[in-house]
């Protein structure tokens, strides 16, 4: 049955679910333009609808699915960015989730050592915790002297190296990953692999998105398919 | 309206430390840097006196700081809200990844802004104490109020045009234009005595006039401001802020789905 979008924060369920997801769909809506048809099929687009989906405490959900079936969106609607249009997302109060990809926003005019500080803010982090976490962003990150210079002159890995650096430390109850461990050379993406480990050990719950359908097998506890 | 200042608070830090880094992108980007803050409202004063005093005559007394008051008083009331348009879409890929007001980065521009034009301000106020005196008196204890509703009208235009002109992107342009009209409106180079009595009250329902004409009644004048004025821009704000508030919480979780960015 269809009902219109809500977002509920409640504590009544199951005892291990974090949250959960009953028959939410989501819906882009083209923007009105003069001289251009406004019917509903005209302007609507719904990348899904009708998914059900629950995360369980300490649990790695895998998500998988083709090109446009909406995997960035679902995150976003996990996340709390966007509301559902149809159907409910049910989520305990004030659970930290935590959308990670790979560009926070970065103010291309400071360093990197103010972009973590700043990203970290805007996360829920106060900035004396922040100042407390830059060795290990400064040191994850491996940005060495370039840490210290404005983001601009940074490669674009060296830009999602200190993305991924941020929000590993940023220290969330769910963690949503879109695409980030194809992130840096092979090196580093050895590195955040092993990270990736440790955080699932960790008994955080982690929402992977990802191509890499043989490393979700593998670490996920369990796959949907959008 | 309560939520509105709660929200501030909830993220007063970083209100503070994004306006300080944008400032300072402003200026590092710049050769001039901070001098620029203060030569764009002199550059602007003298070409008015050079059009309007020189040229066409027009005399009211103490033309230049006349002139300056109108000029530093719509420039901040202008950049502020000319600034905030477009936030939403230009933080997009923020507001994508991070649930936040979607109101947070225009309170940050007005923030920022009104930093340097208050910095102007200043410079203002000492160069009119120094030529045709300040009055000193009670009136100059509404000066602070009144600063604390400027910024408040501010916000409350910022609220409402950072979503509005998220969904209608043709609003930037149009506001342009309106701004243009807003500054030959607001009587910062002709003398505000020659509007007619009769349309005094649609002159002063254009609030940049309100304000100036308040501002100058304090800094010119030394007079305390009309009770009519300030409870106009006063009120004004309070519902401009209320609307804006509403508004948000119907869009805030889908905005983003809605526009082009």
């Amino acid at each position: 049955m269809e009902t219109p979008g809500s977002v509920i924060e409640t504590n009544d369920l199951a005892e291990d679910l974090l949250l959960r997801c009953e028959d939410v769909g989501i819906c882009y809506r083209r923007p009105y333009k003069l001289g251009r048809s406004h019917s509903k099929e005209n302007r609507e687009f719904w990348p899904f609808r009708n998914v059900n989906l629950e995360l369980k405490r300490g649990e790695t959900l895998g998500v998988v699915g083709r090109n446009g079936t909406g995997k960035s969106t679902l995150l976003r609607l996990l996340a709390g960015v966007t509301h559902p249009d149809l159907g409910r997302l049910i989520k305990r109060p004030k659970l930290k989730i935590q959308l990670l990809s790979v560009n926070i926003g970065f103010e291309q005019i400071l360093s990197g050592r103010e972009n973590a500080i700043m990203a970290g803010m805007l996360l829920g982090k106060t900035r004396k915790e922040m100042m407390e976490r830059l060795d290990a962003i400064d040191e994850f990150s491996e940005l060495g002297a370039f840490f210290d210079e404005p983001v601009y002159s940074y490669s674009s890995g060296m830009r999602a190296r200190l993305g991924f650096s941020i929000a590993i430390q940023a220290d969330p109850d769910v963690l949503l990953m879109d695409e980030v461990l194809s992130v840096g050379d092979r090196q580093f993406k050895e590195k955040s692999k092993g990270a990736m480990k440790a955080l699932m050990n960790s008994g955080k719950s982690i929402v992977l998105v990802s191509h890499d359908s043989l490393y979700l097998e593998k670490n996920a506890d369990s796959v949907f398919e959008l | 309206m309560i939520e509105f200042f709660k929200t501030l608070y909830q993220y007063r830090g970083i209100l503070f430390y994004r306006t300080i880094a944008s400032l300072r992108a402003d200026t590092r980007a710049m050769y001039l840097g901070y001098l620029w803050w203060f030569l764009e409202p002199i550059l602007n004063t003298a070409l008015y006196y050079f059009i309007f005093g020189v040229l066409l005559g027009i005399k009211t007394p103490d033309f230049i700081a006349y002139l300056l008051s109108g000029t530093v008083i719509y420039q901040w009331y202008q950049s502020s809200i000319v600034g905030t348009m477009g936030t939403i879409t230009a933080r997009a890929h923020l507001y994508r990844q991070i649930p936040l007001p979607k109101y947070l980065f225009g309170i940050i521009g007005v923030c920022s802004s009104s930093w340097k034009s208050g910095c102007v301000f200043l410079v203002m106020l000492v160069y009119i104490s120094l030529t045709s005196g300040l009055t000193l008196g009670v009136h100059l204890l509404w000066l602070p109020l009144l600063v604390i509703i400027q910024i408040l009208l501010i916000s409350g235009f910022s609220i409402v045009l950072s979503i509005a002109s998220a969904y209608f992107r043709d609003l930037q342009t149009f506001t342009s234009v309106l701004f243009r009209a807003g500054m030959f409106l607001s009587a910062i180079f002709w003398d505000v005595a020659k509007v007619p009595e009769h349309l005094k009250t649609l002159f002063y329902s254009n609030p940049s006039a309100a304000l100036i004409q308040v501002y100058r009644s304090i800094l010119l004048h030394g007079e305390s401001p009309s009770g009519g004025l300030l409870l106009y821009l006063t009120g004004l704000s309070l519902i401009l802020i209320q609307l804006g508030m509403l508004w948000h919480r119907r869009i805030d979780g889908h905005i983003l789905k809605h526009i082009q960015t």
